[in-house]
């Protein structure tokens, strides 16, 4: 069993992408020419990792499946006379690196995760990292791509610190077992999100990897 | 500054090929040396009326199901050496900027629902997973064009955490979708790539590319990752902090690991002028006069699968006895800094080399590679 002690915790889930209300939250506080420019998936996942500095910040793990999936829309409506904006800002890590551009933080290390088991790989290389590592998951429904099984099916981010049992918000419990059942769609940790959010448990089973539980202090 | 190489340990590199269209990195070694361009002047797209570009491909653009290299790259994952890959002792790390994206874009074009299954990266590396007999244990990293680079990070963290060998593939094949957007972006023009070299524009050429390598936690092998250090700037989307903090940020790690050992680089030099010239005057600084070389002019940047393209290409060239210097299909013109060489070097004077990669964001990656 591996226990993760995490802090500074957020999550959002958006249920309507387009939805006024969610979209005024997660632009609050972004600089009027930042709101025009960045993504929906940029702005949430600048809207997880919080307002505190990112200074202390060793490494970044960043979890997507299928990333941009609404600027990756845009882009392919494109052509045949390709975007440049939607071009560069539907490469894959690109919402995390919107965040930190606009705050003009260098991070050390950046791992760039993809596939629907990037989740359980990126806590396999927290086990390695040091305290202060940041996580951040997030995925956006597309609209044709999701007709088409090509994008989540939902919009949400996440992201936590890694840190010791002393000033843990909670943690994460991991027991590897290769005989667990499927509990969910792989890639789809809406629930994960949900849960930090709103400060709840939450649990998930994937074959191969085995078990994790959120569990608060 | 995370120390990765110096907190994970040397790893030995014990097979690295890869697959250009100039052939094996063998093949591709002795052309380079004998001074072949392989870009050639194409339209950057595969429909109607397009600018001609510099691109090296392994057949025409024009996205078919299936995707055009697919079978070729199921020959060469027939080759590797054969262990319980996509196992926990034996694991797979598989790294590309662009996976099966080009399908996306056909499949956006035409509706045709035989491009579906390649269109997604898990998809796309399922179906390579499928073809090599691969087992669930397989990472996939998406980090632009040092993709590669981090996958052999993440090799040696998971020879640190007990895996026997690790297995790194990187693949990066061209398509409608991303010549239209480096073209769009004005890097991808009608001029060819000049790395390092004095010049009025400049120009990126694309080239398709993948490659594999395994590394170990062997005490002997010919090759050793003897350090790797990265840096991500996130100074801007598409350009580099000026003052070539960066560069220097990747570099020094290097510098502080070279305990003497004499070294050549494999700079990133895609041919922009920013970026290149950053490169050759921060390793110039801290390397003094050590060989930089950017082999991009004739191959084109393979993207995500750049590092391990090169690499290989590399130990072939130290293996042959001459490495292939800085190579472009342009008109000779001077060199940004005294450091690039444009003549092949004979590798006996060397110990190892660096390889360094760059990528949107401003992120670097670099590695010491050196003689066991």
């Amino acid at each position: 069993m591996t226990e993760l002690y995490f802090k500074k915790a957020r999550g959002v889930v958006m249920k309507d992408p387009e939805g006024l209300d969610e979209l005024a939250e997660l632009k609050r506080n972004l600089p009027r020419n930042a709101q025009r420019r960045m993504t929906l998936m940029g702005m949430m996942a600048h809207y997880v990792m919080g307002e505190e500095s990112l200074a202390d910040v060793p490494a970044i793990v960043y979890a997507t499946a299928f990333a941009e999936s609404r600027t990756l829309e845009k882009y392919l409506a494109s052509f045949p006379q390709p975007s440049p904006m939607a071009f560069q800002a539907s490469i894959h890590p690109s919402a995390v690196e919107q965040s930190l551009i606009l705050r003009r933080q260098a991070v050390p290390y950046f791992l760039p995760l993809a596939g629907l088991e990037a989740f359980f790989q990126g806590l396999r290389v927290a086990m390695t990292l040091p305290p202060d590592s940041l996580f951040v998951g997030a995925e956006e429904r597309g609209t044709w791509l999701a007709e088409k099984n090509l994008s989540s099916l939902t919009t949400f981010a996440w992201a936590w610190r890694l840190t010791t049992r002393d000033d843990a918000e909670g943690k994460l419990v991991w027991r590897s077992d290769e005989r667990s059942a499927i509990t969910g769609p792989a890639g789809t940790y809406a629930g994960f999100a949900e849960a930090l959010a709103h400060r709840r448990g939450w649990s998930c089973q994937r074959p191969g990897w085995g078990e994790v539980q959120l569990r608060w202090s | 500054m995370l120390k990765l190489g110096a907190k994970l340990g040397s790893v030995a590199l014990e097979w690295v090929d890869c697959r250009t269209p100039l052939g094996t990195a063998t093949e591709t070694a002795a052309a380079l040396l004998a001074g072949r361009i392989a870009l050639k002047q194409c339209p950057f797209l595969s429909q109607g009326e397009a600018d001609p570009v510099p691109l090296a491909l392994f057949s025409p653009l024009a996205e078919q199901t299936p995707p055009r290299v697919l079978r070729r790259l199921e020959a060469f994952l027939a080759s590797l050496p054969q262990e319980r890959w996509g196992t926990a002792a034996y694991p797979v790390i598989v790294a590309s900027s662009n996976f099966g994206v080009g399908s996306l874009l056909e499949f956006s074009r035409d509706g045709d629902e035989s491009h579906r299954p390649f269109a997604t990266p898990h998809a796309s590396v399922a179906r390579l997973c499928e073809a090599a007999g691969w087992g669930s244990d397989v990472m996939i990293i998406s980090h632009a064009c040092v993709s590669a680079q981090l996958g052999l990070v993440e090799a040696a963290r998971r020879l640190a955490m007990g895996a026997e060998k690790v297995l790194v593939f990187a693949y990066d094949l061209l398509s409608d979708f991303v010549t239209g957007g480096f073209h769009a972006l004005k890097i991808l023009n009608g001029f060819s790539p000049a790395p390092y070299m004095e010049r009025e524009v400049g120009a990126i050429g694309l080239g398709d590319g993948f490659a594999a390598a395994v590394l170990s936690g062997a005490r002997q092998a010919e090759w050793r990752i003897i350090a790797q250090s990265t840096w991500n700037e996130m100074f801007h989307m598409t350009s580099n902090d000026s003052s070539g903090s960066g560069f220097k940020e990747v570099l020094s790690p290097l510098q502080k690991s070279l305990a003497g050992r004499r070294v050549w680089l494999k700079g990133h030099g895609t041919g922009t002028l920013e970026a290149g010239r950053l490169e050759a005057e921060e390793t110039l600084a801290l390397f003094g006069p050590s060989p930089l070389v950017s082999w991009k002019g004739s191959l084109g940047h393979t993207l995500g699968s750049c590092a391990l393209v090169e690499l290989a290409i590399a130990l072939e060239a130290m293996r042959a006895g001459m490495v292939p210097g800085t190579l472009h299909g342009g008109e000779l013109s001077p060199t940004m800094t005294s450091n690039v060489a444009t003549e092949p070097f004979a590798a006996g004077d060397f110990d190892g080399f660096l390889l360094l990669s760059n990528a949107f964001g401003g992120a670097h990656a670099g590695a010491l590679i050196c003689h066991d």
